[in-house]
C-alpha cells in the first residue's frame, strides 16, 4: 500500500493505493491521525484501492467520528466495485459519504 | 695307575647323577630325598675307593675323597656334603681300620678329616650360596687344605720329626694342587656343559644353591632329628672307644689273662713234674706253642725282663713292651703302644717264682671286636632309624602330604575363580571325606551364584523391555503427514542402557523430535530415562518451544535426583509446514544434516547448554533453522561415534559422515539401515559397549499437490500479523492455476485478512505461534469448491458464535467488533467451525 498525502490548511486529501487490510490499516491510520489536527475537509481517493477489510472499515469509522466531532466533512472518492460491495455488505455506505 | 680311573669314573657318575636329578623327571623327587640320596651315593663311591685299590702314600696324592665331597655339596646340597661326610668318615673310623687291613693309625686322622670336610663344605656352599657367589676357587681350596691337612698329618705320624714331614709334605704338595685343581674345574666344567645344553645357564649361575638345612616342612625335620642323632651316637661311640678302652680294660680283660697265665703256669708244672723235665724250659716251650693262637703271646722273662724264651713275634717292639712291665702293677692289665703308627697291644704280666710271664695281644683284636660289635649295632641302629624315618616320611608324604597338596592345588584354582575345579582326593577315607565336603560347598556356591546372576538377568530383562515398549516404533510414523517422514533404530547393548528417541506432535504442524542419551547402565538408568522421556513431552506439549522444554525438564529432573544421574538430550521442533527447525542441545552432540540438492552433508550447528538434571536453573538457547526440501537430519548417539572394533579403534565421526555421503539420496529407513550395518561390520568380533540409537528424519517439502483439477495446499506462518501476506500470496498463486473467478479473488484475501487477523489478535496474542492455512480447490466435482481452512492451538474459540453486528447503526453507534467475521460469512458460501483435540479449526467454502 501506498499513499499520496496533500494538506492544505483545514483539508487534506490523501490518496491510497494497494489495499487497507490488517497490515497497511494501522501504517495509515498513524499517518492521518498525525495531520487530522484542524482538519475539518477529509477527502480519500481509493481510485487505485483494491480492497479494504474490517481493519480499514474501521479507520474509516473513527474518521468519521472525528470528522463529525468537528463538524467537518469526510468524502471518499472513486470506490471500486469491490469496495462498494464492502461498504453496502456492512452498511458503512450509510455512515459515510461515498462519491 | 688305577687310582686315576677310577677317580674319572667317580667324577663321571657325580656328573650324570647331576644331570638325572636337575634334568629329567627325577627333580619332581622332594629334595631333602635327593641330598640323603646322593650322599649315600657318594659315600657308597668313596669307600668302595678305599678298598678297589692298595693305599699306599703316593696314592694319597690323588685321594679323591674330599673332591667328592665338596662337589657333592656344591651340586645337591650342603645336607649331601654334611651326611657324606659323616657316612665316609663313620665307616673308616669304625669299619676300614678293624675288619680290612688298613693302616689303624690313620683312620682317626681320615675319619676327622672326611666329616671335618663334609661340615666346612656344606657351611661353605651354605654362606655362599646366600650371597649368589662364585664357588669354584672356594672348592679348590677347601679340598687342597684337607689334602694338604691329611698328608701333613699322615706323614708326621709316620716319620715322626717335622723336618722329614715337611720335605714329603713338600714334594706331594704339587701333585696334589695339580691333581685336586684339575679334577675339580674337569667336575665343574662338566656341569657347566649340561647347564648350558639344557639352559644355556653361565658358569657362575650353575653353582647357585638355594638350599638350606632346615626348611619349614615335615619332612625337613626329619632330616634334622635323623642328624643329631647320628652325630650324637658318633660322638659318644667316638669318645668312648677312645678313651674308654682304659676302663674296659682294666675292668674286664685282667680277669681273662689272670686266668690264662695261671693255667699256663699249672700246665707247666704238671708237665715237668711228669716228665721230669726243666720247669723254665716247659714253661718257655707251652709259652711258645700257645704264643700265635687266637692272637695272644706269651712271654717269659726274668724279674729283670730279659727273655727266656723265643718270642720275637713283635718286632722291634718286643724289647719294650716286655720292659713296660716294669712300670705297672702285676697282674693289671695295661694298654701300651710304643708309637703312635705301631698298634696298641694289651699286656697283662704275672710273677711266679723267679720267672715272669708276660701276656701280649693287640688291642683292636680283644676290644675293638666288642666295640666294633657295639659300633655295629649302633650303625644298625642308624640304619633302622633311617629306614623307619624314610617309612614314615613316605606314608605322610603320600598319606597327607600328596593329599594336602592335591587340596590345596584344587582350592587356589578355584578361588582364583574356576569354579568348575573339583577337588580330588579319594584316596583315604578322611581325605575322601574332606574332599565330598569342600566339593559340595563349592556345588551349592554355584547354585546360588547362578540364582544371582539370573535374578539380575531377569531383573535387566524386564528393564530393557520396559525401556523399549517406551519407544515409538511404527514406521511410518504420521502416513498422513506427507512432508516428513521418520525412521528410528534402537539397539540396545547387554546391558540395559539409556538411549532413547522421540517424537510427537504438540501443535497440529509441530513436531517434536528428541534423542537422548542416559547416563549409566541397568535399572537406575531406564527408571531415570522413563522419567526423562515423560518430562519434555509434558514440557514439549506445556512451553511449545525448544529451549524452554529443555530448561523446565532440566529443573524438573534436578528435583528428587539422588542418583545424580544425568541425561545429555537433543531437542528439535519441526514446523512440518514451514520447514522451520528450532533446535537446542542439552550436552549432545550435534545432529548430522544431508543436504542431497547440494550434495552436502554438515554438522547441525545446536547451540549446546550442560546436560538435564545436573543443576538447575540452566539457560538453555533456540536456534533455528528452514529445511530446504529433502533435506535430512540424523540424530544418533555416542554409542555409534564410539563403537569400538577388536583393535580398540572408534567408529568416529569421520565415518558416519562418510556413509551419509555415500548414501545422501536415500530414503531414511535406508540411510538408518547402511549406518547401522557399517557400524556392526566395523565392530566386528567386539563386544557393543554403548546402545546404537538412530534417528532420521526428512523434509519432504510442503506439498502442492497439482493433479487432475485437484489443488491442496498447505501453508504455516508464525503469528505475526505481518505474515498473512504469505498466505494470502500463496493462496491466490494457486487460485492462479485454476479456474477461480476473478471477482471472488478478492473476497478470499479479504477473508485470510480477516481470520487471520482475529487469530492474531484474540486468538494467539503473540507473534511465536503457528498458524496453519489449508486451501483445497476441487475442479473435480460437479460443482467447484475452494475450501480454505484456519487451523490454530489457541483456546478454544468460536467466532460464528458471536452475534452478528447491527449495520444499521450510524457511526457514533457504531460497534467493530464481529465485523470481519460477518464480512467472511457474506462473502463465502459456508463457514463453519470445529475444534479437536486442543485444535481450532474455521474453514470457508466457496462454490463455482
Amino acid at each position: 500500500m501506498n499513499y499520496k498525502l496533500d494538506k492544505n490548511g483545514s483539508s487534506l486529501k490523501l490518496k491510497v493505493a494497494g489495499r487497507i487490510d490488517t497490515t497497511t490499516a494501522p501504517q495509515l491510520e498513524d499517518k492521518i491521525l498525525s495531520e487530522i489536527d484542524g482538519v475539518t475537509n477529509l477527502e480519500l481517493d481509493f481510485g487505485d484501492l483494491e480492497y479494504i477489510s474490517s481493519a480499514g472499515l474501521r479507520l474509516l469509522l473513527l474518521l468519521q467520528k472525528k470528522m463529525n466531532a468537528v463538524d467537518g466533512s469526510f468524502k471518499i472518492f472513486n470506490v471500486n466495485d469491490f469496495v462498494m460491495e464492502v461498504f453496502e455488505m456492512t452498511g458503512f455506505n450509510d455512515i459515510l459519504t461515498i462519491e | 695307575m688305577y687310582y686315576v680311573i677310577t677317580s674319572l669314573i667317580e667324577i663321571f657318575i657325580v656328573c650324570v647323577l647331576y644331570y638325572l636329578t636337575k634334568f629329567t623327571k627325577l627333580n619332581r623327587l622332594n629334595k631333602y630325598v635327593v641330598q640323603n640320596l646322593m650322599a649315600l651315593i657318594m659315600s657308597a663311591l668313596i669307600i668302595g675307593n678305599m678298598h678297589i685299590v692298595s693305599i699306599d702314600y703316593y696314592h694319597i696324592i690323588v685321594y679323591p675323597s674330599f673332591v667328592l665331597i665338596i662337589a657333592v655339596s656344591f651340586l645337591f646340597g650342603p645336607w649331601s656334603g654334611l651326611l657324606t661326610g659323616l657316612f665316609t668318615a663313620i665307616y673308616r673310623f669304625f669299619i676300614a681300620g678293624n675288619i680290612y687291613d688298613i693302616a689303624t693309625y690313620t683312620q682317626f686322622t681320615d675319619a676327622l678329616c672326611l666329616f671335618l670336610c663334609g661340615c666346612v663344605s656344606a657351611a661353605i656352599v651354605q654362606i655362599l650360596a646366600k650371597k649368589d657367589k662364585q664357588m669354584i676357587i672356594p672348592s679348590v681350596v677347601i679340598s687342597l687344605t684337607f689334602s694338604i691337612a691329611m698328608l701333613f698329618i699322615n706323614m708326621m705320624l709316620n716319620n715322626g720329626t717335622i723336618n722329614k714331614t715337611l720335605d714329603s709334605v713338600l714334594t706331594g704338595c704339587l701333585g696334589l694342587m695339580i691333581w685336586n685343581t684339575v679334577m675339580s674345574f674337569l667336575m665343574f666344567f662338566v656341569i657347566a656343559c649340561i647347564y648350558n645344553v639344557n639352559n644355556g645357564k653361565t658358569l657362575s649361575e650353575v653353582f647357585k644353591q638355594r638350599g638350606s638345612f632346615f626348611g619349614n616342612n615335615i619332612f625337613s625335620s626329619f632330616q634334622v632329628a635323623t642328624l643329631v642323632v647320628l652325630c650324637i651316637l658318633f660322638v659318644i661311640t667316638f669318645v668312648g672307644v677312645r678313651f674308654g678302652i682304659d676302663y674296659f680294660v682294666k675292668n674286664d680283660y685282667t680277669i681273662e689273662f689272670k686266668t690264662d697265665v695261671k693255667s699256663l703256669l699249672d700246665l707247666a708244672e704238671k708237665d715237668s713234674k711228669e716228665y721230669k723235665t726243666n720247669f723254665e724250659s716247659c714253661l718257655c716251650t707251652f709259652a711258645n706253642e700257645w704264643s700265635y693262637q687266637d692272637g695272644y703271646y706269651y712271654y717269659i722273662t726274668d724279674r729283670n725282663c730279659r727273655m727266656l724264651n723265643n718270642g720275637t713275634w713283635l718286632g722291634d717292639s718286643t724289647e719294650t713292651i716286655l720292659k713296660s712291665t716294669q712300670d705297672n702293677d702285676p697282674e693289671v692289665c695295661y694298654t701300651f703302644q710304643n708309637s703312635p703308627r705301631e698298634p696298641r697291644y694289651l699286656v697283662c704280666y704275672t710273677d711266679y717264682k723267679e720267672y715272669r710271664v708276660i701276656i701280649v695281644t693287640e688291642a683292636c683284636n680283644e676290644l675293638y671286636t666288642l666295640f666294633v660289635a657295639i659300633s655295629f649295632s649302633i650303625l644298625l641302629e642308624f640304619v633302622e632309624f633311617g629306614v623307619l624315618c624314610l617309612i614314615c616320611y613316605f606314608v605322610l608324604k603320600n598319606v597327607v602330604g600328596n593329599n594336602l597338596a592335591k587340596i590345596n592345588n584344587s582350592l587356589s584354582k578355584i578361588t582364583r575363580g574356576n569354579l568348575a575345579e573339583e577337588v580330588n582326593a579319594y584316596d583315604y577315607k578322611e581325605f575322601a571325606t574332606l574332599s565330598d565336603h569342600i566339593n559340595s560347598t563349592v556345588s551349592t556356591l554355584k547354585g546360588y551364584i547362578k540364582i544371582e546372576a539370573n535374578r539380575y538377568n531377569e531383573e535387566f530383562e524386564l528393564a530393557r523391555q520396559i525401556q523399549t515398549s517406551g519407544l515409538p516404533n511404527i514406521f511410518p510414523p504420521f502416513p498422513s503427514y506427507k512432508e516428513i517422514d521418520i525412521y528410528a533404530m534402537y539397539q540396545p547393548a547387554k546391558q540395559v542402557g539409556g538411549d532413547f528417541y522421540d517424537y510427537y506432535f504438540i501443535s497440529p504442524n509441530k513436531l517434536v523430535m528428541i534423542i537422548a542419551d542416559v547416563s549409566g547402565k541397568g535399572i537406575p538408568a531406564a527408571m531415570f530415562m522413563m522419567r526423562a522421556k515423560t518430562a519434555l513431552r509434558v514440557f514439549a506439549n506445556e512451553q511449545q518451544d525448544a529451549a524452554k522444554t529443555l530448561e523446565a525438564a532440566n529443573n524438573h529432573l534436578c528435583e528428587n535426583n539422588d542418583a545424580e544421574m544425568f541425561v545429555t538430550c537433543w531437542l528439535g521442533i519441526v514446523d512440518v509446514k514451514t520447514g522451520i527447525l528450532q533446535h537446542s542441545s542439552a550436552g549432545h552432540n550435534a545432529p548430522f544434516l544431508l543436504k542431497p540438492h547440494k550434495n552436502e552433508v554438515t554438522e547441525l550447528d545446536t547451540p549446546r547448554s550442560l546436560v538435564l538434571g545436573g543443576i538447575d536453573n540452566v539457560s538453555y538457547k533456540n536456534a533455528e533453522y528452514k529445511f530446504d526440501k529433502d533435506e535430512k537430519l540424523l540424530l544418533y548417539t555416542d554409542g555409534i561415534s564410539e563403537a569400538n572394533n577388536p583393535k580398540l579403534k572408534l567408529f568416529g565421526e569421520e565415518r558416519i559422515k562418510d556413509c551419509l555421503e555415500e548414501h545422501i539420496n536415500d530414503k531414511p529407513k535406508e540411510i538408518c539401515e547402511e549406518l547401522y550395518d557399517d557400524v556392526y561390520m566395523f565392530m566386528g568380533t567386539a563386544e557393543q559397549f554403548d546402545d546404537i540409537t538412530l534417528l532420521t528424519f526428512i523434509y519432504n517439502g510442503e506439498v502442492v499437490r497439482l493433479t487432475d483439477g485437484v489443488y491442496e495446499t498447505e501453508i504455516s506462518v508464525k503469528s505475526k500479523i505481518g505474515n498473512v501476506t504469505k498466505i494470502t500470496n500463496r493462496v491466490q498463486s494457486i487460485l492462479e492455476e485454476t479456474t477461480y473467478p476473478e471477482k471472488y479473488k478478492k473476497h478470499v484475501s479479504v477473508a485470510i485478512d480477516e481470520i487471520y487477523s482475529n487469530i492474531v489478535k484474540y486468538g494467539y496474542k503473540t507473534d511465536d505461534k503457528y498458524i496453519t492455512v489449508k486451501l483445497s480447490v476441487n475442479e473435480k466435482s460437479e460443482k467447484k469448491t475452494m475450501k480454505l481452512s484456519f487451523v490454530d492451538v489457541a483456546q478454544r474459540f468460536n467466532p460464528l458464535d458471536e452475534s452478528a453486528p447491527d449495520t444499521t447503526l450510524d457511526a457514533e453507534e457504531r460497534q467493530i467488533g464481529g465485523l470481519g467475521i460477518f464480512m467472511v460469512r457474506q462473502m463465502m458460501d459456508d463457514v463453519f467451525y470445529e475444534y479437536e483435540n486442543g485444535v481450532n479449526c474455521l474453514t470457508i467454502v466457496k462454490y463455482y
